[in-house]
């Protein structure tokens, strides 16, 4: 297997100061993704999940450290350049979705291909075909707030498969949802997978942990590959 | 085009805060265009009247004669001249009128022939002063309406003997009281008799034969300039080059006043509207503040998947300037119905109050300019917004 790395981090690290203790949120981080891999990262509150999950996405900056995206250092980039990564490399599944609750499914799915400037006509057929692959093309023109949480999860994975990222970051995707739904959810992420999309899903729950191919542990700031 | 959608769309998510907003900017547009407008109606209307005074009339008053009184032999030479009309001198003085022990204080005006011409007065019945009746210093007067109906009683008097000043005149027309003459509209009501001036110089102490002021009107194909001009020339020659001895003023004069005055009415009162309008946009800032605030995680969300500084910046500026056009557009259609009340409720002064376009024009530009003003910095601070901040705030 001759894959190309997508992730590759490398001595990351990243502090915080609150008063005047430094936190270590990540301390010397290494991590290495390769292309179509499905990858959890599990670690109770506090161990620096978030921040893992923020630099990987994007939408922070290491204080030290290499962090090569699908073939981009990301280190010395401009905001409006991050923004742009965002857009085009990266799918975001939240775990408290994260949905514009005044725009409709439809709208919602539609908004990063809208930042990314693609035609009309070729916005509702990537729309119509991400929905189809979450199954909630009968939801199409429902908000939100009409939409049961599971199916909002979906609405929200189809947003971040529409504009074919090449990573799918989910964030605690199971985090608010019942065990049912969790299970319904984690399916779309192995259908995903089985379709070549690259996953790296942060959880503290060891049950979603265990069905990626690969788990890694993140405790203090630290990673270690958990042995299975 | 997508982004007006988006604007429109939080705009009507919250309609009554909207509408709340866009009222600072409703009532602005409102002031600004309803005082204008109204400004400009009456300032047309003014206008109008003293231009239908007629605007080819010269006031000529003399205030040093230099030893060469001008005479009534002198006025009849100038108006062989080609570029003037008609000449006549007038003089004014006020005397008690008396008919058959009615008693009455009437403005006397001494007058020569083609006055009612110059001054546009219609005669109701019988006629004006003819030259014969200055040169033979008759005791004939023509009266107006008003003095014939307060006096005598009633209009058709013509043959009736007024006394004037404890002299007899016997009426040969009376005037129709037109509105649109000068006297008329600096004196409303009065009562007025016109006499031969040669006449009158008799009836009074004051008057002599040295005229002092008359009215000059411009030839029929010729323009008031020209003859401003040529008698502005001809006095200049009498007295010496001095051009402090006299003074030739013309009904243009009036009307730049006039005009002066009001666009300092105008400028005045917008600014007023203006500073309305301002505070307005300050509304719409506030607002935009707190919808910034409020959707600071749709901000966060935005951003995370994809949106950069510019479309946020664009977003909400946009969305101010909407909020902007939309109240710009709403006072100027209430401003127009107003306009229109306020036409139909004084119809009957003859004035009319048109909307007037520069002023909506203004109006639209400004509350565009605002839109970008005062949107420009809440638009900024959700444009300055780090995601990951944005996406944590509140949960």
């Amino acid at each position: 297997m001759a894959k190309d790395t997508m992730i590759r981090l490398k001595d990351v690290c990243k502090n915080y100061q609150i008063g005047r203790e430094v936190i270590h949120a990540l301390d010397e981080a290494t991590l290495d993704v390769r292309e179509g891999e499905f990858v959890s990262i599990i670690g109770p509150s506090g161990s620096g999940k978030s921040t893992l999950m923020n630099i990987i996405g994007c939408l922070d900056i290491a204080d030290s450290g290499e962090y090569i995206l699908d073939g981009i250092p990301i280190e010395d980039y401009t905001e409006g350049e991050l923004a742009r990564i965002r857009n085009k490399k990266i799918g975001f599944v939240f775990q408290s979705f994260n949905l514009i609750s005044k725009l409709t499914a439809e709208e919602n799915v539609e908004l990063p291909l809208i930042y990314q400037k693609v035609k009309r006509a070729e916005r509702a057929r990537r729309v119509e075909e991400a929905l189809k692959r979450v199954k909630l093309e009968s939801r199409a023109s429902h908000y939100p707030t009409e939409l049961s949480g599971g199916q909002q999860q979906r609405v929200a994975i189809a947003r971040a498969i529409a504009t074919n990222p090449s990573l799918i970051l989910a964030d605690e995707p199971t985090g608010n949802l019942d065990s049912v739904t969790s299970q319904e959810i984690m399916d779309i992420f192995h259908e995903l997978h089985s379709t070549g999309h690259t996953i790296v899903l942060i959880t503290h729950d060891n049950d979603v942990a265990r069905q990626a191919e690969r788990s890694i542990h993140i405790l203090d700031g630290r990673l270690s590959e958990v042995k299975r | 085009m997508q982004t007006l959608k988006m604007a429109l769309k939080s705009i009507g998510s919250n309609k009554l805060r909207a509408f709340l907003t866009m009222l600072g900017i409703i009532i602005g547009v409102m002031a600004l265009v309803i005082l204008v407008s109204l400004v400009n109606g009456a300032t047309g209307s003014v206008t109008d009247t003293i231009s239908s005074l007629g605007s080819n009339l010269l006031t000529v008053s003399i205030s040093d004669n230099k030893g060469a009184p001008v005479f009534l032999d002198d006025l009849r030479t100038w108006m062989e001249e080609e570029s003037i009309g008609n000449v006549s001198a007038y003089t004014k003085e006020s005397f008690t009128g008396k008919y058959a022990g009615n008693a009455e204080t009437i403005d006397v005006y001494g007058v020569t022939a083609y006055y009612d011409t110059i001054q546009d007065l219609s005669l109701l019945l019988g006629r004006f002063l003819k030259s014969t009746d200055i040169e033979n210093h008759t005791y004939v007067c023509v009266i107006n309406d008003t003095l014939a109906t307060e006096l005598v009683g009633y209009t058709d008097c013509i043959g009736q003997e007024i006394s004037i000043n404890g002299v007899k005149y016997t009426v040969v027309g009376v005037l129709e009281d037109n509105e649109n003459s000068l006297t008329q509209v600096f004196s409303k009501d009065s009562l007025v008799a016109y006499i031969p001036y040669t006449s009158l110089v008799r009836l009074s102490d004051t008057s002599t034969l040295e005229i002092t002021s008359f009215y000059v009107s411009a030839a029929e194909n010729g323009t008031t300039k020209e003859a401003e001009e040529r008698i502005t020339e001809i006095l200049m020659k009498r007295f010496e080059d001095d051009e402090d001895a006299f003074k030739v003023s013309s009904q243009d004069a009036l009307e730049n006043t006039m005009s002066s005055v009001t666009s300092a009415l105008t400028i005045l009162l917008g600014g007023i509207a203006a500073i309305s309008l301002i505070v307005g946009g300050i509304g719409i800032m506030n607002i935009m503040l707190v919808t910034v605030t409020e959707r600071t995680r749709e901000i966060g969300i935005r951003k995370a998947i994809g949106a950069n500084r510019r479309v946020i910046l664009q977003q909400f500026l946009l969305e101010a300037v909407v909020l902007c056009m939309m109240g710009c557009a709403i006072g100027i259609g209430l401003s127009w119905a107003i306009l229109q009340v306020i036409g139909i409720v004084v119809s009957s002064l003859s004035i009319t109050f048109k909307m007037n376009g520069t002023v909506v024009l203004v109006a639209v530009g400004f509350c565009f300019l605002i839109g970008i003003v005062f949107g420009l910095y809440p638009a900024n601070k959700a444009a300055k917004m780090k995601p990951i901040d944005a996406l944590h705030y509140g949960g």
